[in-house]
């Protein structure tokens, strides 16, 4: 067990986290007295994010970057690994200590049509973290904090909006307001699942804007999580690729999304539609998503990989700086793409 | 000759309280056998309004003033009589969420077959048959007629609805926001599975989306809709690299890109209310170039790629 606590440079640390979830058992294993099958949706997982950094985390559905997040938040239970939040060790808080854990860790839905109560007002909806962590004395002190949240995420004149329902907002003036009940509490992070992916192209780049500002100006470490590489490429610092539980390449965006070492990267970004027509149609992207029940041996990605050799199949690759082309910045988990596997050295493991 | 005729057409939502949304305001659209046309704008701008017209697929609260002649039949004017004529048999539409639109408690094969049966009344038998091969055609196996919906990824979902679609050969496929559903990869193989049957098969394809990417891989044509009117038509290529309306250009600015370093811009205010009369340009309120002229609505003018927009007519936009 390392020290918790001990001068953690980083504002969220996650260490080998893994989520298992246990399937019902089958008939099938019943009759065979086998016991049931167990869904590993995040295996393993090393992360940080540090305060004024945005580290977008891309995948399809199914290879667990929600379940990633949900995890750093402890919303859903850890099987194993550490999360370490400011230095505090998040899976191992008791459940009183955790409600002022979750004050600076917040999290912001993909849908804000769905998230925020269409019975209350806006200044309800904001208000209602205030209350929950009894953070303020009055409600004169509670008015302020909620206009104030209000301003910060550009719904000006607050007095306005404070009173609105959500059906006498668009689409992307509900994000503003989901956003705003998070930042009432004063967070440290933030983690967004998907926050522009249910908007309209033309109010996108506002709330990505609005992502930014918090970033700089707040000093706020946010977590995106997404499926569009071309977002990720405008707003992040860095990228994380995670496919079928595990990260595949981590690396600064530009060189992720400009040099990609993982051939699973390659073949997101072939797969994103591009105006210049000339290579379209000659690209082919084999395969189904993976179903995190059925973990292949060896690399997860072998079955769909174009280049998967005998070794891919037997032996998992660790991640490790890649081998040519990205300055050695990235960081890939692929046999053909990293060095010889003697500078294992390198994984971030201090407590030898 | 055209395989799809819309003209004049407008669609009016009536609301209960006697208030009535103007949906569509006015669109005149062609479509030739074999052509693939993306029709590209925002939510509420009017473009799946605009398809289900033509299919004849309008709630009963919905008026309905124009003409709509699909493969030679006037879609409009005998109701629901004419309406079912045309579906499935000359114009065929896939939905927006695969995960939903077939029924769970049928097996796939049984959904693919009944339409031919239906319609073409060929038997269970020959229909049986036939399914085996438009199965084949959109990629999925066999195997698949005999499983339920939920057996099935989202992928080989949108891929049976597809194949249902093209069973019972049409002249015009509608895709509603085929891929929103779907993850990354699997968009861009709906996508190619789309294009390669309307090459095959001599399909006209009419996909609606709001994703520019889809519209820029899949079609040759582009139409832009704002507020319930055409505002740019033209080649893909040309309407996506050489944009003529402002609302357009701005559309493409606001569209992230991989591999290249723009700033993202967001288009000021929002699409007008269509309960409430609008004169002149829809996008004026919101376009930085509007001027005294843009209080009369602008017509569509060009040559083979138009816009509706009185600063480009006049020279104002560089």
């Amino acid at each position: 067990m390392s020290a918790a606590g001990s001068a953690s440079p980083h504002l969220l640390e996650v260490h080998g986290l893994s989520v298992h979830f246990a399937l019902k058992r089958s008939l099938a294993d019943r009759m065979g007295r086998r016991s049931g099958r167990v869904a590993r949706a995040v295996d393993g997982v090393d992360l940080f994010v540090d305060a004024g950094e945005l580290l977008a985390l891309v995948g399809e559905s199914g290879s667990g970057k929600t379940t990633l997040a949900l995890a750093a938040l402890r919303l859903v239970p850890v099987t194993s690994g550490t999360v370490l939040l400011g230095g505090r060790d998040v899976t191992r808080e008791s459940r009183g200590s955790l409600r002022s854990l979750r004050q600076k860790a917040q999290l912001v839905h993909q849908d804000p049509y769905a998230s925020l109560d269409p019975r209350l007002r806006v200044r309800e909806s904001v208000a209602e973290g205030l209350r929950i962590h009894k953070l303020t004395s009055s409600a004169e002190e509670e008015r302020s904090r909620v206009h104030a949240a209000l301003a910060k995420v550009g719904l000006t004149p607050a007095e306005t909006f404070a009173e609105r329902y959500p059906h006498q907002l668009s689409g992307g003036q509900r994000q503003r307001v989901a956003i705003a009940g998070s930042l009432v509490l004063g967070p440290s992070l933030l983690v967004a699942d998907e926050p522009v992916s249910m908007l309209d192209v033309s109010i996108r780049a506002g709330i990505l804007e609005l992502l930014d500002t918090l970033r700089r100006e707040e000093r706020l470490g946010i977590l995106m999580i997404t499926h569009d590489l071309a977002t990720a490429a405008h707003v992040a610092d860095r990228v994380a690729v995670m496919y079928h539980g595990m990260l595949v390449e981590l690396g600064p965006a530009r060189s992720v999304v400009d040099a990609p070492q993982h051939p699973y990267t390659q073949m997101l970004i072939a797969a994103v539609p591009r105006v210049q027509r000339e290579e379209a149609r000659t690209r082919t992207l084999p395969g189904e998503p993976p179903d995190a029940s059925r973990v292949p041996p060896g690399c997860r990605f072998h079955p769909r990989c174009p280049f998967a050799e005998e070794r891919c199949r037997v032996e998992v690759p660790a991640l490790l700086p890649a081998a040519a082309g990205s300055q050695g910045k990235t960081v890939v988990a692929c046999h053909l793409r990293t060095a010889a596997p003697a500078v294992a050295a390198e994984t971030a493991d201090g407590s030898a | 000759m055209s395989v799809l005729d819309i003209r004049g057409l407008h669609v009016w939502f009536d609301a209960p309280d006697g208030r009535s949304a103007h949906a569509v305001r006015g669109v005149d659209l062609a479509v030739r056998p074999g052509e693939r046309l993306g029709i590209l704008g925002e939510s509420g701008c009017g473009k799946t309004t605009l398809i289900l017209a033509a299919m004849g697929l309008l709630p009963s609260f919905a008026s309905v003033g124009g003409q709509v002649v699909l493969d030679g039949i006037d879609v409009l004017c005998d109701g629901e009589k004419s309406a079912r004529t045309v579906r499935w048999t000359h114009a065929a539409m896939v939905f927006q969420g695969a995960m939903n639109a077939l029924n769970p408690v049928h097996r796939v094969g049984e959904q693919i077959a009944d339409p031919m049966v239906f319609h073409k009344q060929c038997s269970r038998r020959e229909a049986k048959e036939r399914t085996r091969e438009v199965l084949g055609l959109v990629g999925l196996p066999a195997s698949v007629a005999r499983r339920y919906p939920h057996e099935l990824s989202g992928g080989m979902r949108q891929r049976a609805m597809i194949a249902m679609a093209v069973a019972c050969e049409p002249k015009v496929l509608f895709a509603d926001e085929p891929t929103t559903a779907l993850d990354v990869i699997v968009q861009a193989q709906i996508g190619d599975l789309l294009y390669s049957l309307s090459e095959r098969l001599g399909l006209a394809l009419v996909l609606v989306t709001h994703d520019i990417g889809m519209i820029a891989e899949h079609s040759e044509r582009s139409v832009v809709m704002y507020a319930g009117v055409i505002v740019e038509d033209g080649p893909t290529y040309e309407v996506l690299t050489a944009p003529r309306h402002p609302y357009t250009r701005l559309l493409l600015e606001a569209t992230p890109v991989v591999n290249r370093d723009r700033p993202l811009v967001s288009i000021p205010g929002s699409p007008p209310r269509l309960d409430q009369p609008i004169t002149g340009c829809a996008f004026a309120p919101r376009c930085p170039h509007a001027f005294e002229a843009c209080a009369v609505r602008p017509p569509l003018t060009g040559d083979g790629h138009v816009a509706a927009c009185h600063a480009l007519t006049q020279g104002r936009l560089s």
